[in-house]
């Protein structure tokens, strides 16, 4: 005798992931989730990013990590708050991990959750924060043939910070490829190219965040 | 990617589904193409996690379902072949997903 079923093995997981969303957005908070390699410079565009956004943002990072506390304290040093969650060998941030985080954070007040993930470009892509928006990040020396051998991340990514342009000439990396391959993905997804080293191209990507807020809350916080 | 965890809770739906009921000996899955959920790697931890249960006679069989999409701009549906999501008519990836993302217990096969 064969019993239909049809049970979704991720509803648990997606719940907790839609009552995240529902709370920040009642809050009018909103959440990035920040996806790339280890190495690509997620902690570095964020040390040269986030002060600025601190002018427009009451803004907190939440930074995934296996072991260590070298990211957040990375964070903390440009006068930032940061929380961390070592994942204890997890190669991602689950949603349980950040329902738990989330009722020990108190959001009230908050305009901004940037969410630094573990440096993956697999895993998390498949995992729902409750965050308004995935980004993908990417850097030059990685080389240019990652977005279709990354799939899944950039379908989920409403944009694409590429890092490290300043060393683009000296590795060959052809910037062309890898937007070519973003066309065939996800079409119209912005693309940031930038450094974090030498602070070129960072506007873009700073105006993207504060449009993101507008475009989901109507205006930006009264400060 | 996290078979494991997959076939935990894939077993303890089993379980809960078959309650009171007689053996259990398919046990029927599904398994989205974008999902990165290895089929044979599934199968292997549904085996190991049912040794010595009332489960280990029972066989999993999974089907991995490539992800398709909905073109936004002609309404065309068409499966993503080599993570490829441009549509043939229009030739732009400017698409919705259809498909893709499920892990789904389908169906239970039980001798009563």
């Amino acid at each position: 005798m064969r019993l239909k079923i049809g049970k979704d093995l991720q509803a648990a997981v997606k719940e907790i992931a839609a009552e995240i969303r529902a709370e920040l957005t009642a809050e009018r908070v909103l959440a990035i989730n920040i996806i790339g390699s280890p190495g690509c410079g997620k902690t570095s565009v964020l040390e040269a990013t986030v002060p600025r956004l601190a002018e427009t943002f009451n803004v907190t990072v939440i930074v995934g990590d296996i072991a260590t506390a070298r990211d957040s304290e990375r964070i903390e040093a440009v006068g930032v708050t940061c929380h961390l969650i070592n994942t204890g060998g997890a190669c991602h941030l689950p949603p349980a991990l950040m329902a738990q985080t989330y009722e020990g954070l108190d959001i009230t007040g908050l305009d901004l959750i940037i969410i630094e993930n573990v440096g993956n470009l697999v895993c998390p892509s498949t995992q729902d924060l409750g965050e308004h928006a995935k980004v993908a990040m990417l850097s030059t020396p990685e080389g240019d043939d990652k977005v279709l051998k990354y799939p899944r991340l950039f379908r989920e990514a409403s944009c694409v910070v590429l890092n490290k342009t300043d060393l683009a000439e000296v590795l060959g990396f052809q910037r062309g490829r890898v937007l070519d391959d973003l066309a065939r993905i996800k079409h119209g997804l912005p693309v940031f190219e930038l450094s974090a080293w030498t602070g070129e191209g960072l506007d873009a990507w700073i105006d993207w965040v504060r449009d993101l807020y507008e475009e989901t809350f109507g205006r930006l916080p009264d400060r | 990617m996290h078979e494991l965890s997959i076939a935990q809770s894939l077993v303890e739906a089993v379980l809960r589904e078959t309650e009171g009921r007689g053996r259990v000996v398919t046990v029927r899955a599904l398994v989205g193409g974008l999902t990165h959920v290895e089929p044979e790697n599934l199968k292997f931890w549904y085996q190991e996690l049912t040794k010595d249960t009332a489960l280990a006679e029972s066989q999993l069989l999974v089907e991995k379902r490539p992800a398709a999409v909905a073109c936004r701009q002609c309404g065309r549906e068409f499966a993503v072949v080599a993570n490829s999501f441009l549509c043939p008519n229009c030739g732009i990836a400017d698409v919705r997903m259809t498909s893709g993302d499920e892990l789904i217990l389908e169906s239970i096969e039980v001798e009563e």
